[in-house]
């Protein structure tokens, strides 16, 4: 019993061997924007501020952390190189409210075939208002 | 008269020559945005229990994963959401519920917090200890390599 628990330990250990760090900022992280149309859109500018490449997805949110369906992002998934920050136009559908709140998240992936189990996860907040 | 003229040249060759200085202020502007970032360390590892009814870091030989957050303002908080599930593990594996605490230390300070808590960070750089515990709803855990991914959010 004892051998088979130290067989099961180290295949788990092994499994979590350390990858490499992976970091990322954005901002801005509040904002408030006004719009007369259906949508509002917001820039931010997220940035790896390290010395190696990473992999960033961006997600928009509402309050309650669900996906905001409609919500188009520009580009959602891409590779940022070393110290480099890019921009990311979020257009956010109103859908008939006069007010929205949402979150607009960075997120760094973990590389294809290493092993995290910390996601990254930086988000803004934005409130899009709606203009008559 | 020639003289004369030949003493005043001398003299006002050596009359004393004023060096104008002169100075001017060349500004520096910079702005520090107000942002989050985190960094990703080394992630945690998740052993057994004795019964091998749960995966966690806080068993013996278990570790927590860590990271860093700098901010540079204080209007922001770091939480820890649980995984909904494994990224990958045997077939057949135990149905599972994940949770998640967290330690901060450096501008922020706290310890054991439940990971979907929210702590109001400190502006400066704080490290995060993240500690994550699967718990089998029935059954125990077979042999094979279980992997699950903890979110570490600014916001």
């Amino acid at each position: 019993m004892k051998i088979l628990q130290s067989l099961f330990a180290g295949v788990i250990g092994l499994a979590l061997l350390p990858s490499g760090a992976a970091a990322q900022a954005m901002s801005p992280m509040r904002a408030e924007v006004k719009s007369f149309t259906d949508n509002f859109a917001v820039r931010v500018y997220p940035a790896n501020p390290y010395e190696h490449r990473i992999r960033i997805e961006m997600k928009v949110y509402d309050q309650d952390f669900n996906e905001v369906k409609g919500a188009m992002v520009s580009p959602a998934v891409f590779t940022l190189g070393a110290r480099f920050a890019r921009p990311v136009t979020v257009m956010i559908p109103f859908n008939g409210q006069a007010e929205r709140k949402v979150r607009i998240c960075t997120e760094s992936i973990p590389f294809p075939g290493k092993t995290s189990q910390i996601k990254a996860q930086v988000c803004g907040k934005f409130r899009g208002l709606r203009q008559q | 008269m020639k003289k004369l003229l030949m003493v005043a040249a001398v003299a006002a060759s050596f009359a004393p020559v004023q060096a104008f200085a002169v100075t001017a202020n060349i500004p520096f502007n910079g702005t520090v945005t107000s942002t989050c970032v985190i960094t990703v360390g080394t992630p945690g590892t998740i052993m057994p229990n004795a019964g091998f009814t749960v995966l966690g870091s806080q068993q013996a030989g278990g570790a927590q994963g860590t990271a860093t957050i700098l901010t540079t303002d204080t209007a922001f908080d770091a939480s820890v959401d649980a995984p909904s599930s494994w990224s990958s593990a045997p077939g057949g594996a135990p149905t599972t519920t994940f949770a998640t605490e967290y330690d901060l230390s450096g501008a922020t300070s706290a310890s054991n917090v439940a990971g979907a808590t929210t702590t109001a960070l400190a502006a400066g750089t704080t490290s995060v200890g993240v500690d994550l515990t699967a718990t089998a709803s029935s059954g125990t855990y077979g042999a094979g390599t279980y992997t699950a991914t903890a979110v570490l959010r600014c916001e």
